[in-house]
């Protein structure tokens, strides 16, 4: 009974949060202070200052956590309402993806050469940009380590969606599709949840993103590894 | 209540599509391992593209869970308390890497998409 209870106050108080920190980020207008960031911040200072384990918040966080599956799936909408512009620019759309993933790997061996990064970190590193279900195997075959990567992954995700208003208005990304298709290959889902608040053709080509960056992804390790 | 049998409704069928993308994802994961949640959007888009399923009978729940997709990731982003030290060590220079890396990435793959969209615009016209 009480774990029922520890697990729906923990539930309201990451909606209360998130709901403010939506607001917090549409008053001061920095793209830095993602919601995702500044309610997940907050929350680990109340488990910090309460002396609260994270297994504690986990009650209520696992139940949250369990939407992240379903919320993929809804992503086929704006892919449908979209989907005579993302099918008409395919090939450009693949073309795209294939420079993320060959960008991702030749910018983490270099960056790991340079900054003398442990050989194990560097395995776990390689898959970061894909979403977790398919990043956790593919450093499987690569023999790094999960929980790095599934961190790697997250922090990636938050970069991505930060830094996504930026790269687009001074790289000069003009088109909805590329500026998606940008977001949804460097940083998977949560880039997504992004791409989705600008406007509903950059969210749709980034969902195609996390799809065929995923899927190409694993295919270039199988062949590698 | 009208309203809340049918967000119930139209969560049921995207939970049944999810449900179904993981076990068909199961039913091939010793070939290829492709997430239910992936499958699970590939059949939903079919399923509308078929018109099996009306855009309407998802609608609203599915752009509701949308504008609020970021929230879902807020205890995934919490767990890294508990990862924290697996990277401890090097953690500065993973950061660094990470964010030099993401937007390496993010700027060369729209660029190269954006340029190859122009590209195919200009030759159709």
């Amino acid at each position: 009974m009480t774990n029922i209870i520890i697990s729906i106050l923990f539930i309201l108080l990451t909606i209360i949060l998130y709901k403010f920190s939506i607001y917090i980020n549409k008053k001061f207008k920095n793209t830095f202070l993602n919601p995702i960031l500044v309610s997940a911040l907050i929350i680990v200072l109340i488990l910090k200052i309460f002396n609260i384990p994270y297994s504690e918040y986990y009650k209520g966080g696992k139940v949250i956590l369990s939407g992240l599956g379903p919320i993929v799936v809804v992503l086929a909408i704006p892919l449908y309402r979209n989907r005579y512009t993302i099918l008409k620019n395919f090939i450009p759309i693949i073309g795209g993806i294939i420079v993320s993933i060959i960008t991702t790997f030749v910018s983490i061996i270099l960056l790991c050469k340079l900054f003398k990064i442990d050989e194990m970190i560097f395995l776990s590193l390689l898959s970061k940009s894909v979403t977790t279900p398919v990043a956790i195997e593919s450093t499987k075959l690569l023999g790094g380590n999960e929980a790095i990567t599934v961190a790697a992954a997250i922090i990636t995700g938050i970069i991505g969606a930060a830094i996504a208003p930026i790269i687009m208005k001074y790289g000069k990304i003009k088109n909805n599709i590329a500026k998606g298709i940008g977001i949804g290959a460097s940083s998977h889902a949560i880039g997504t949840s992004k791409a989705v608040e600008i406007n509903e053709e950059v969210g749709a080509a980034s969902s195609v993103a996390i799809g065929v960056t995923g899927f190409l992804t694993i295919i270039a390790v199988i062949i590698f590894s | 209540m009208k309203k809340i049998i049918k967000t119930l409704i139209q969560l049921s069928i995207i939970l049944l599509i999810y449900f179904v993308g993981n076990f068909i994802s199961s039913l091939i994961e010793n070939i290829i391992v492709i997430p239910g949640n992936i499958i699970g959007m590939v059949l939903l888009f079919i399923l509308l593209a078929t018109g099996l399923i009306k855009l309407s009978m998802i609608e609203e729940t599915g752009d509701f869970i949308i504008r609020y997709m970021g929230f879902f990731f807020v205890p995934l982003t919490v767990s890294l308390v508990e990862s924290y030290n697996l990277i401890e060590s090097s953690i500065f220079q993973i950061v660094i890497i990470l964010f030099i890396s993401c937007t390496t990435v993010m700027f060369f793959s729209a660029k190269v998409t954006d340029y190859l969209i122009s590209f195919r615009e200009k030759n159709n016209d």
